[in-house]
């Protein structure tokens, strides 16, 4: 199987150079990519939580009977 | 701020890589701005990009904004590169289309901890498309930077992708 390659250039020669990954580059990039979909995850799970509380709020306030004009100068 | 720019480097592939890194950046200049046009190859719409500096995987602090279609979003990171949400698209996004951005890197050479910030956009002409990645950066380490790479967080860069290194000169 082919490794991964990255290019590399090197800004003092002007040399381009394309390298196979070792192998501690392709854990760290695994680790990094683990990493990121935990983030990412993460991310969308913490604007999730505050999207559905907004929800709740506005439904609670409309329950109170503001209309929808006054929750939004609340709101906003 | 200095008025000029330089091109130190730049680079279009002319075949897939997992990353492309620019190494012995010369300390001449005051600060660094990074462009590129990119696409992934791996079977999303958007994947998210990494810089990092120096090879560290370690002392990054995100601050970030992003939105993928109407789907936005912010918050803070600390994971081991510069974040850069649904920055890169990938082999769904609509063909022949490649994402773009800058990072500034001021007083790259100081002898201070660093800031990076990044503004990029990935197109997509789908409902769920494009990408926005507005990050700033805290790198908290006092070396010098002397290499920038970027890798996106699944797949290859394609052929077509490109990166220009510029300096921005003392005024």
């Amino acid at each position: 199987m082919t490794r991964p390659t990255r290019v590399e250039v090197n800004c003092t020669t002007g040399e381009t150079s394309i390298i196979e990954l070792t192998d501690a580059e392709i854990a760290q990039m695994e680790a990094d990519a683990a990493a990121h979909a935990v983030a990412q995850a993460e991310a969308e799970a913490a604007q999730a939580a505050v999207e559905a509380a907004r929800a709740s709020a506005n439904e609670k306030l409309a329950a109170l009977g503001l209309t929808t004009e006054e929750i939004a100068a609340l709101t906003k | 701020m200095p008025s000029s720019r330089r091109l130190i480097s730049s680079q279009t592939l002319t075949t897939t890589a997992a990353s492309v890194t620019f190494s012995s950046i010369p300390a001449g200049y005051k600060d660094l701005i990074l462009r590129w046009s990119l696409r992934s190859n791996t079977s999303s719409v958007e994947v998210s990009g990494q810089i990092k500096v120096n090879g560290s995987s370690s002392n990054y602090t995100d601050i970030y904004l992003r939105a993928q279609g109407t789907s936005p979003g912010s918050g803070q990171l600390a994971v081991g590169y510069h974040f850069l949400s649904y920055a890169v698209p990938g082999a769904t996004a609509t063909s022949n289309t490649f994402g773009s951005g800058e990072t500034y890197i001021p007083s790259y050479s100081g002898n201070a901890k660093k800031v990076l910030s990044t503004f990029a956009v990935s197109e997509d002409n789908s409902a769920s498309g494009p990408g926005l990645a507005l990050t700033g950066d805290s790198w908290g380490d006092n070396s010098a930077i002397t290499s920038i790479s970027f890798t996106p967080a699944a797949g290859d860069l394609v052929s077509g992708t490109s990166f220009y290194l510029y300096g921005l000169l003392p005024s």
